[in-house]
C-alpha cells in the first residue's frame, strides 16, 4: 500500500532531516573548531580569534609541541600505562566476579549480587574515599592511586553477568562430568563464549581510564606525573604552561613568537584524538553494551 | 549368628554404596562452591576496600577530626558539623543549585532524548540513522576538560566565537566568565549537548524493541502517525523512562563535577549559580583542608541519596509494581 506522497509527507521528511542535521552539526562543529584553531597561525588568532575554519593556516603549534615533547609525552606514557594496567586488572576482577554470580547453582549468588548492588545505592562519599586513599593506603602521589579506584564498577559487573548468563548450563554441566574444575571451566569455556561482553566492558573501561582527570586532581599533588586529561587542565590555565616552558627554553618564551591558543588546542587534539577517532569503529560494541545494560536494568 | 552377620554385612555394603554416592555428590557441590568462591575473592576484596570501608568513613562527619589522633580517637561531636554546615549561606546555595540543575537535566534530557529517538525511528534509510547516531554520540566520548576547551573558545572575551558574532552585529561583547546570569542556561545546554547521544541511544533501543505488528494493526485502524506515537510508542517505552527517572532521582544530590568546575573555569564570580555540592566539597577538602565541613556535606549527599532512591522506588512500586528496581 503506497503512502500518499503529498506535500505534507515531503515537508515532514525535510523537517526531520533538518532537525537531525542541525543536531549533528551542533555536535560535530566544536570538534572542527578545535582542530582548525590548532592549525591557525598566531597572527590569525590575534586578528580573528577562534574560528570555525582556519584563517592563516600554520602547523607551528604542532612543530612546537614535537620540538618540546617531554611534558606531553610523559603524560601520554603515564596515561597509556594506567589505562593498560587498570583495564587488564579490572577486567580480570570483574569477569571472575560476574561469572560466579551468574551461576544459578552457586551458593552465595544472591548475597554477592546484593553486595555489589548496594554499592550503586550508597557510597562513602568524596571525603571518606580521599581519607582512605591518602591516610590508610598511603597512596598520595602514587601511580597506584590512578589505577585502583576505577578498576571495578557495579554497573559493569552486572552487565557482564548478563553476558555470562547467556552461556548454556548444559555446557558447564558436561564439562563438570568430564572432570573439569571450576577454574578450568572459567578459563577455557566461559571466557571464549563471553567474548562480546568482555570486549564491550573492556572498551568502556579504556574510555573511563583515558578520560579520567578526577584521580590526578585528587591524589597527584606534588608529583608532576598526571594523566593526559589533567595535563590539559593544567594547560587551560596558561600561566603554568608558560612557567614550565620558560625554564626549558631559557626564559626566551616571551620574546619568541610562541603559538599560544593554537598550542593549547593542538595539545587538546593530541590528547582527545585517539578516543574520538577510535569510537566510531567500536560503536557497535558500545551500543550493544548500553542497550543490554539499560533494557535489562 | 552367621546369618545375622551376613545380613549385617550386605546391608552395610548397600549402605556404603548409597552413602558414598551421596558423599561424592555433596563433596562435588562443595568443591564447586569453594572454587567459585575463590574465583570471586579478588572482586570481593576490591569492593570491600574501595566501596565498603569508605562507607564506615561517614563517622568522620560526626567527629571533630584531628589528623594526628586519627578517626577513632577524635572527639565525638554529634551533629555539630552538620549544624555548622547548614547554618552557612553556602549550604542554601549549593543545595538549591544541585537540586535545580538536576531537575532541569532530568526533564530536558528525557524530553530531548525521547524526541530525538522518535525522529531517528521515523527515518527509513539505515545510513542516515547510523550517521546521525554516530555524530550525536561523539560528545559523550570526550572528557569535560576537552569540552571546557571548546566552551572557552566560545565564551572567551577576546576572540571568542560568540563575542566575535556579537561584534560583527555591532553589539557589545560580554564578559561571560564574570556574569552569572546566563550560566544556568549555558550549563543546561552544554550538559544536553554532551548527553544527548547516550539518552537517545537508550530510548531508541527501547523504541525499536516495540513489536511492529502493533503499528500495523493501528495503521489498519486508520491511526495517524501522531496517534501511533501517543498511543503505542510512548506507553511502551514508559518502563525505560521510569527506571531511568528512578536512577536520576537517586542521584539528585550528586552533580557532575567536571561540568560545573571546568566549564565555568572555577570562576568565583559564578559560584552563586554554578557551585554545587560536589564542587563545594572538593574546594573545602582540598583547598582549605577542612575535613569537618566537607565530610558533613559528603555524608549528607550519600545518605540523602540513598533515602531518595528508596523513596522513589517505593512510589513507583505503588504505581506500577513491575517497573520498580527492587
Amino acid at each position: 500500500m503506497l503512502e500518499k506522497r503529498d506535500f505534507k509527507f515531503y515537508f515532514s521528511r525535510t523537517m526531520v532531516h533538518a532537525i537531525m542535521f542541525g543536531l549533528m552539526c551542533a555536535c560535530v562543529l566544536p570538534f572542527v573548531m578545535v582542530i582548525s584553531t590548532s592549525l591557525t597561525s598566531v597572527e590569525g588568532i590575534r586578528t580573528w580569534g577562534y574560528t570555525l575554519f582556519p584563517r592563516g593556516i600554520s602547523a607551528k603549534a604542532y612543530t612546537y609541541i614535537f620540538a618540546n615533547p617531554k611534558q606531553i609525552l610523559d603524560s601520554y606514557c603515564l596515561t597509556v600505562f594506567v589505562t593498560a594496567c587498570g583495564t587488564i586488572c579490572g577486567m580480570f576482577l570483574m569477569t571472575t566476579f560476574a561469572y560466579t554470580i551468574s551461576r544459578e547453582d552457586y551458593k552465595f549468588k544472591k548475597i554477592l549480587s546484593f553486595y555489589i548492588y548496594f554499592t550503586m545505592l550508597f557510597n562513602g562519599g568524596m571525603v571518606a574515599n580521599y581519607i582512605l586513599m591518602t591516610r590508610f593506603l598511603g597512596l598520595q602521589d602514587n601511580r597506584l592511586s590512578l589505577i585502583l579506584p576505577l578498576m571495578m564498577n557495579a554497573w559493569n559487573v552486572l552487565i557482564l553477568r548478563i553476558f555470562c548468563k547467556s552461556i548454556p548450563n548444559s555446557l558447564i554441566e558436561s564439562a563438570k562430568i568430564e572432570g573439569a574444575n571450576e577454574f578450568k571451566i572459567f578459563f577455557s569455556i566461559v571466557i571464549p563464549l563471553a567474548k562480546t561482553g568482555i570486549a564491550t566492558i573492556m572498551l568502556l573501561l579504556v574510555f573511563t581510564y583515558w578520560n579520567d582527570w578526577f584521580l590526578s586532581m585528587m591524589y597527584m599533588d606534588t608529583s608532576k606525573d598526571v594523566t593526559l586529561q589533567y595535563y590539559l587542565v593544567k594547560i587551560l590555565n596558561n600561566v603554568e604552561f608558560i612557567k614550565a616552558n620558560e625554564t626549558n627554553s631559557g626564559g626566551m618564551l616571551a620574546r619568541l613568537n610562541v603559538p599560544d591558543e593554537s598550542v593549547r588546542m593542538a595539545l587538546c587534539v593530541i590528547a582527545a584524538g585517539p578516543m574520538t577517532v577510535l569510537f566510531p569503529f567500536f560503536q557497535k560494541y558500545f551500543v550493544k553494551g548500553l542497550v543490554v545494560g539499560s533494557v535489562k536494568g | 549368628m552367621e546369618r545375622i552377620s551376613k545380613i549385617a554385612k550386605s546391608s552395610d555394603q548397600g549402605l556404603e554404596r548409597g552413602f558414598s554416592t551421596k558423599v561424592r555428590k555433596d563433596s562435588l557441590a562443595w568443591k564447586s562452591t569453594w572454587q567459585l568462591s575463590l574465583l570471586s575473592i579478588p572482586g570481593f576484596v576490591w569492593f570491600l576496600i574501595f566501596s565498603y570501608i569508605p562507607m564506615f568513613g561517614i563517622i568522620i562527619a560526626f567527629k571533630d577530626f584531628n589528623y594526628r589522633m586519627g578517626i577513632l580517637a577524635s572527639k565525638w561531636v554529634g551533629f555539630d558539623n552538620f549544624v555548622y554546615l547548614f547554618s552557612s549561606n553556602d549550604a542554601v546555595r549549593i543545595l538549591r543549585n544541585t537540586i535545580c540543575y538536576n531537575i532541569s537535566f532530568i526533564i530536558i534530557g528525557t524530553i530531548c532524548g525521547v524526541c530525538t529517538a522518535l525522529l531517528l525511528d521515523s527515518m527509513k534509510k539505515r545510513v542516515f540513522i547510523k550517521v546521525y547516531q554516530t555524530a550525536i554520540f561523539l560528545p559523550h566520548f570526550i572528557s569535560w576538560v576537552v569540552v571546557a576547551y571548546m566552551t572557552q573558545a566560545l565564551f572567551a572575551y577576546d576572540g571568542g566565537i560568540i563575542n566575535n558574532l556579537l561584534k560583527s552585529f555591532g553589539k557589545v561583547p560580554v564578559t561571560w566568565y564574570t556574569e552569572p546570569r546566563p550560566w544556568p542556561v549555558i550549563l543546561v545546554i552544554v550538559q544536553l549537548w554532551k548527553t544527548i547521544g547516550f539518552n537517545t541511544l537508550i530510548y531508541y533501543g527501547s523504541i525499536i524493541g516495540i513489536d511492529s505488528s502493533l503499528y500495523e494493526a493501528a495503521a489498519i485502524d486508520g491511526a495517524s502517525k501522531f496517534q501511533m506515537i501517543k498511543k503505542i510508542t510512548l506507553p511502551m517505552i514508559k518502563p525505560t523512562v521510569i527506571i531511568l527517572f528512578l536512577m536520576s532521582v537517586g542521584n539528585m544530590m550528586r552533580a557532575d563535577f567536571g561540568l560545573f568546575y571546568y566549564i565555568t573555569n572555577n570562576d568565583g564570580a559564578l559560584y552563586t549559580v554554578a557551585d554545587v555540592i560536589d564542587t563545594y566539597i572538593y574546594r573545602i577538602l582540598k583547598l582549605s583542608g577542612d575535613i569537618t565541613g566537607s565530610s558533613a556535606a559528603s555524608v549528607f549527599q550519600s545518605v540523602v541519596g540513598l533515602f531518595l532512591v528508596l523513596m522513589a522506588n517505593g512510589i513507583v512500586k505503588k504505581y506500577d509494581a513491575e517497573n520498580s528496581l527492587f
